[in-house]
């Protein structure tokens, strides 16, 4: 018969916020590049997780709040895309910078990471944040690995101007990615 | 001078940022996962509840011959023991796995003759547990009842899944494939 060894989801939870909050807040935001949006998503990645939070070993608990972070990051995009395109059609953009805004030191990653799609963001983080090779991230976004290899080149097409940028390949291979960890 | 990585300038601009914001308190989490649920679950009776209405209103002579029904559903439960995957979910996976249906600290539980068990999730949708019988699909088990299913092991950090807090962490999951309990 199975045994009970399980902590409660908060306790879980709770400590993984208390050691990791900043460290899961700073991922999430290099997904929405606003941090009010940052900290909904993580939020809402906590509460999608709490069911199960007591059934994760604790090590790995910290991945998938990430995951569950990006899955609803994917998602909102989606959706986000037809709510704007419906916006441009009533003749206004749905965000406005508040006088409030974070606006980071490092403004130069953070501009040029706005000027990708969030796929292709989404994308550049698991590969060079998360260290991820091009098949889990395929996985994980829910395209195919030609479709990352595309995303990422084109990302480094746009970003070689700002970063290292390997020998001036241009190639997507997987294993000759353009840019530099 | 050479250029940055996009890594380091990566990690450099999350440790800014996470150490700028706000931190979701866990009072806030677990707050609005008791509020979604509770919403979620009404929304489900409230749409039952409707349907009743139109089907009553449809059928005047139904509705006399019925009288007046309760006037407010309480919302369901959670699913109790029962875990569950969402219903547009289709599983591929083919091995099987056989033994006693069992209820383990208010988890429902599948033990074979070897003492191995596993927490079945059954496709949500087409399988309830009323708090003695599991009905999947029309075929009803009891406690105790031999029980095989089609599919596979998974990932405890599915994020898909709805599995009881009352489950043991260290239990291995089984996704029972549509159609393949018998």
């Amino acid at each position: 018969m199975v045994t009970r060894s399980r902590r409660t989801a908060a306790e879980a939870l709770g400590a993984l916020v208390d050691h990791r909050g900043p460290a899961l807040l700073g991922y999430t935001y290099l997904l929405t590049l606003d941090l009010p949006d940052a900290e909904d998503l993580l939020q809402d990645a906590l509460v999608k997780v709490l069911p199960r939070a007591g059934w994760v070993a604790p090590v790995a608990l910290e991945a998938y709040v990430r995951r569950a972070a990006l899955t609803l990051f994917i998602d909102r995009s989606r959706r986000m895309r037809r709510y704007e395109a419906l916006a441009v059609l009533r003749g206004g953009r749905t965000h406005h910078r508040g006088p409030d805004e974070f606006v980071p030191a490092r403004v130069d990653v953070s501009v040029a990471l706005r000027d990708l799609p969030p796929r292709q963001r989404a994308c550049v983080v698991l590969r060079y944040f998360d260290d991820l090779p091009v098949r889990d991230i395929a996985e994980r976004v829910g395209v195919g690995e030609g479709t990352v290899k595309r995303y990422l080149h084109l990302a480094a097409r746009r970003l070689a101007g700002t970063f290292d940028v390997e020998g001036g390949s241009s190639s997507a291979d997987d294993t000759t990615v353009v840019l530099e960890r | 001078m050479p250029q940055e990585t996009l890594g380091s300038a990566l990690d450099a601009l999350a440790t800014e940022a996470g150490a700028a914001g706000r931190i979701p308190s866990l009072g806030t989490v677990t707050t609005t996962a008791r509020r979604r649920r509770w919403v979620a679950t009404g929304a489900v009776a409230a749409a039952g509840v409707a349907a009743a209405g139109v089907a009553v209103a449809w059928w005047p002579a139904a509705g006399e011959a019925q009288g007046p029904g309760p006037a407010t559903e309480a919302p369901p439960t959670a699913t109790g023991p029962l875990s569950l995957y969402p219903a547009e979910r289709d599983i591929t996976m083919d091995a099987l796995f056989w033994g006693t249906l069992q209820l383990a600290d208010g988890c429902l539980v599948v033990v074979d003759e070897y003492g191995r068990a596993v927490v079945p999730v059954f496709k949500a949708g087409v399988t309830t547990w009323d708090g003695e019988v599991l009905t999947r699909a029309g075929e009803r088990y009891e406690l105790g009842d031999e029980i095989s299913m089609g599919g596979g092991t998974s990932s405890a950090s599915d994020p898909d899944l709805v599995v009881p807090e009352s489950c043991p962490a260290d239990a291995e999951v089984w996704l029972a494939a549509e159609g393949s309990t018998g």
